[in-house]
């Protein structure tokens, strides 16, 4: 067989049959391991050096690639697990205060009044959200739960306020302000709206404070409506009209729908009752306004109507304050009959009408035109 | 799987190398003997010189991963990196004292047990004669390549040159060895390597 016949490779790999005499390759590791156990350090210094050996180990594991991947992947995991679990935490919640930091700062890095504006409104909506979820959780107990939709609805209300005054401080005309205003009334009224719906199915004692918050949504939605009004030229484009004026209609139904409510409230107390009067006097006032609302809208008069919807939801306001206030002292009375209350007491109730019935006065208008705008 | 098997065997050993197990050294040291003797014996010019210098491969071996100063995680690389140096010393040292340089140095197998292994391979003459006409690097390429069979990883680290470095060095070797055989040989055609 000739050179030629041969893989180069294969021959060259021939060539580890070189090897060293064996009596020289027995000599030198004798020699060698003597020279090894002649240099080992003192067991104090091979401990000096375990330790130093464990951390060369831990910086060569840690330095590999896939190590520094699966701590990054894990420290991305983490961070996405434990920011994911603060977005459904609740107030109470251990997480739920990184939650409120992170709005925070999110707020602290959006630009421009306008997209301050938008991520409030976006943050109310998950305080609607996280009062639903409040009101449902069963190992709550009531007088905690109670402070917590506090809480919620104060911090609602804020972000709600805040992201109006944001509205306020744009520009007065210009389309960015006009389609935020626009933007913000639509869904200050929706919250509110969603808010009444959520309160209806929520224990009474929680009624109030959110009460308080639909109508500081409400009287949010107005005054960003007002905004968007006075930041365009109205009639001359007929969308932007319709647009107007349907929002106002929605309100006009809106607060005569609470009207409504407010008049059957009425009913249940005595005709001869003070704030009977008094809350019918402010009723058909609020009727009023409204009617003239409606007259200023099918005029294309917006400014006027806005200012007569939040005239009629002030004069409403009011009486339902007037008609809550005398119920429950009616109530209270009811109670009291009932247990067997001295009829000294209730004489005395009868034939002084007392606080209540003063401070319902008080609520009364001399005339409508006092709530007129 | 083989690589990585002979990797994960060279870091436990390295670990109880630095550890200073004597009892790893010397399974380092049967590990390694016979192919750093090989190694060293085709690049210097007398079984002697090839002896002393393998010798003084383990030792320095022992030094540098009882130092602790280095992190070390390729026992294979380290070890021909070693072997490659005090190859490189041994000729820095003659050019000193002084005789003629590294490449042209005229390697000789001049022990007779080595010539009659070389003599016993099918033409093992023709390419021991062939390897040592190649220069330095073409060389070492090929030894470390096909005949110590090292990845081109290995081969990278112990060069000091990126793998792809390695590939063209490689392909230059082996055209340059294909010529000199052909010489050896006239029949033989270059390309069959």
């Amino acid at each position: 067989m000739t050179l030629r016949d041969h893989n180069l490779k294969y021959e060259l790999r021939r060539l580890q049959a070189i090897t060293p005499r064996p009596e020289w390759k027995a000599a030198a590791r004798q020699q060698l391991l003597m020279h090894v156990r002649a240099t080992q350090e003192p067991v104090a210094a091979g401990a000096r050096l375990r330790v130093h050996l464990f951390w060369h180990g831990v910086r060569r594991t840690v330095l590999q690639p896939a190590s520094l991947l699966l701590v990054m992947l894990g420290f991305t995991l983490s961070s996405s697990l434990l920011v994911n679990a603060a977005y459904y935490s609740l107030p109470g919640d251990r997480l739920y205060g990184l939650k409120i930091g992170l709005e925070s700062t999110q707020l602290a890095f959006a630009r421009g009044n306008a997209k301050q504006a938008e991520l409030q409104i976006t943050f109310a909506k998950h305080r609607l959200n996280e009062l639903a979820a409040i009101v449902a959780r069963p190992s709550t107990s009531p007088e905690v739960k109670q402070a917590q939709v506090a809480e919620t609805v104060l911090r609602l209300k804020d972000q709600v306020t805040s992201a109006q005054q944001q509205v306020r401080s744009l520009p007065e005309q210009g389309n960015s302000a006009f389609s935020l205003a626009l933007a913000v009334d639509s869904d200050a009224s929706e919250l509110a709206a969603s808010l009444n719906r959520r309160a209806k199915t929520m224990p009474p004692d929680f009624r109030a404070g959110i009460q308080e918050a639909v109508d500081s949504m409400e009287s949010t939605s107005l005054s960003a409506l007002a905004t968007a009004i006075s930041s365009t030229a109205t009639g001359t484009d007929p969308v932007v009209d319709n647009h107007l004026a349907d929002s106002l209609w929605d309100k006009v139904q809106g607060v005569q729908l609470r009207v409504e409510a407010a008049q059957q409230e009425a009913r249940m107390l005595p005709s001869g009752d003070p704030a009977h009067a008094a809350a019918t006097k402010l009723l058909v006032a609020a009727n009023t306004l409204l009617a003239e609302a409606s007259v200023a809208v099918q005029a294309g008069q917006f400014a006027v109507a806005v200012q007569a919807v939040a005239a009629a939801k002030d004069a409403v306001k009011t009486a339902d304050l007037a008609l809550a206030e005398a119920l429950a002292v009616s109530a209270n009375q009811e109670s009291e009959v009932e247990v067997g209350a001295t009829a000294t007491v209730t004489d005395q109730l009868l034939d002084a009408p007392g606080e209540t019935a003063t401070h319902t006065q008080s609520f009364i208008p001399e005339t409508t035109e006092e709530v007129l705008p | 799987m083989k690589g990585l098997v002979d990797k994960l065997r060279g870091q436990a050993l390295l670990e109880r190398l630095a550890a200073q197990d004597s009892e790893a050294f010397a399974e380092v040291y049967d590990l390694y003997v016979d192919r750093i003797f090989r190694y060293v014996v085709l690049k210097l010019p007398t079984q002697e010189d090839a002896e002393d210098v393998s010798s003084e491969v383990f030792k320095r071996l022992w030094q540098y991963v009882c130092d602790g100063t280095k992190v070390v995680d390729n026992l294979n690389a380290l070890i021909y990196q070693i072997a490659r140096n005090l190859v490189a010393d041994y000729y820095r040292n003659r050019e000193r004292k002084p005789t003629v340089s590294a490449d042209d140095f005229p390697i000789e197998i001049a022990d007779e047990r080595q010539l009659d292994v070389v003599r016993s391979i099918e033409h093992g003459i023709e390419l021991t004669q062939a390897i040592q006409q190649l220069p330095t690097d073409y060389r070492e390429v090929v030894v470390l390549r096909y005949i110590e069979d090292l990845s081109t990883d290995d081969i990278a680290q112990i060069m000091g040159r990126t793998k792809g470095a390695i590939r063209v060095l490689l392909h230059r070797a082996t055209q340059l060895l294909r010529q000199h055989l052909s010489h050896h040989d006239p029949a033989r055609p270059q390309s069959e390597v």
